[in-house]
């Protein structure tokens, strides 16, 4: 009796220390997903398309809009505005502010997610890589002699380049990740429906783009 | 003798056959409304433009995949919903040689300002017979009534598409 109440005691003092020898392990587990999750990185592209009555005021509107927001337009080219709009305003804010325009609205709607943190993980590490590259090679013009300084100079600059390269590439994605990239096209006459919801390819044919200038 | 007969008789065949073969159209046709100028070329489309650029399409496309009245406009109308077009008028049309369609006229912004687009669409055992007309909103409406009479005047051409 007092033998198997022994092993019992036994049992548990070794289940616990089992479990709090993976604790550490557990909770940094937890901690690398959460810092995972926080430095997760995504380029969010919304992509409209509208029908305005009033195609010049809603531009101007939608300047203005973007700037306040602190966002800024990228390009007006053929009828279509592209603006960078800071992330933390809310896809459905802008869904809102151009359903909204007077005269506007909205018929057809998509976003995209691009998830760069794997993209930035890898610049970095090359990054790394580089500006220690670099670093050996400054060490080492340091004890050159002439003949080796011009040789020197070149694998310098070329480093150089490619650290401010990834610099510039780490620093875009990074910025990008915090502004909607958000692309509206107004009053187009080449659209057509999808094939997924229209799939009679004759009546996905029907509209202006058929008639106006065919001859 | 006999060998004259025979030429003789080739050569009526083939006067029959050409008169046959020239009465029969090749282009699906409507008459043509008032204020209209026929391209006269050798498109399988029968087409049309006013001075104020009104522009008239008349033609024929397999129906395939095969689908009733009621389908094709059910799918039309989610073809006009995904293109922004916004349908003024969905109704039942029937021409005068008794086939049965549908109508729609809509109205649609551009960059040139608000257009109209009708399509009336007739289908038969193999084929639709489609009629488009497009034009601003301010000069479409000029021609519009005339263009709704002429609609049902359609007279289906002779071949399948992709036979002529």
């Amino acid at each position: 009796m007092v033998k198997s109440r022994n092993n019992k005691h036994r049992y548990i003092v070794i289940i616990t220390f089992c479990v709090a020898a993976h604790f550490p392990v557990i909770a940094q587990e937890m901690t690398q997903e959460k810092s995972r999750s926080d430095s997760k990185k995504e380029i969010i592209t919304l992509d409209y398309h509208i029908r305005s009555r009033a195609a010049d005021a809603f531009t101007n509107d939608m300047i203005a809009y973007a700037k306040k927001q602190g966002g800024y337009l990228v390009s007006i080219n053929r009828g279509r505005l592209v603006f960078r709009i800071p992330v933390k305003i809310g896809r459905k804010n802008i869904d809102k502010k151009i359903d909204s325009s007077a005269g506007s609205y909205i018929y057809r709607a998509s976003y995209q997610n691009q998830d760069v943190s794997v993209r930035i993980i890898d610049l970095q590490a090359k990054l790394k890589a580089s500006v220690t590259n670099l670093e050996k090679l400054r060490k080492l013009s340091a004890t050159a002699g002439l003949d080796d300084l011009l040789d020197l100079e070149t694998a310098m600059n070329n480093s150089l380049q490619k650290v401010d390269h990834l610099k510039g590439e780490i620093s875009y994605l990074e910025s990008s990740s915090d502004l909607y990239l958000v692309s509206i096209q107004i009053n187009s006459i080449h659209v057509s429906s999808s094939a997924d919801q229209v799939p009679i390819p004759w009546i996905r044919n029907l509209g202006l783009q058929g008639l106006t200038g065919a001859k | 003798m006999k060998r004259y007969k025979a030429f003789i008789y080739l050569i009526i065949v083939n006067l029959v056959l050409s008169l046959v073969f020239s009465s029969c159209q090749s282009q699906t046709r409507i008459d043509l409304p008032h204020g209209f100028a026929k391209y006269e070329d050798e498109s399988s489309a029968f087409e049309a433009v006013t001075a104020d650029a009104v522009r008239l399409k008349v033609h024929t496309v397999r129906n395939e995949p095969a689908g009733s009245l009621n389908v094709l406009t059910n799918t039309s109308q989610i073809h006009f919903k995904q293109i922004g077009y916004k349908i003024l008028r969905d109704e039942k049309i029937t021409s005068t040689s008794g086939l049965t369609g549908r109508l729609f006229i809509t109205s649609v912004q551009t960059m040139n300002g608000e257009f109209r687009y009708l399509a009336a669409f007739f289908p038969d055992e193999k084929r639709i017979h489609i009629v488009e007309a497009a034009g601003s909103k301010s000069t479409f409406g000029f021609y519009e009534k005339d263009i709704l009479s002429k609609v049902k005047t359609i007279q289906p051409g002779f071949f399948l598409p992709g036979w002529e």
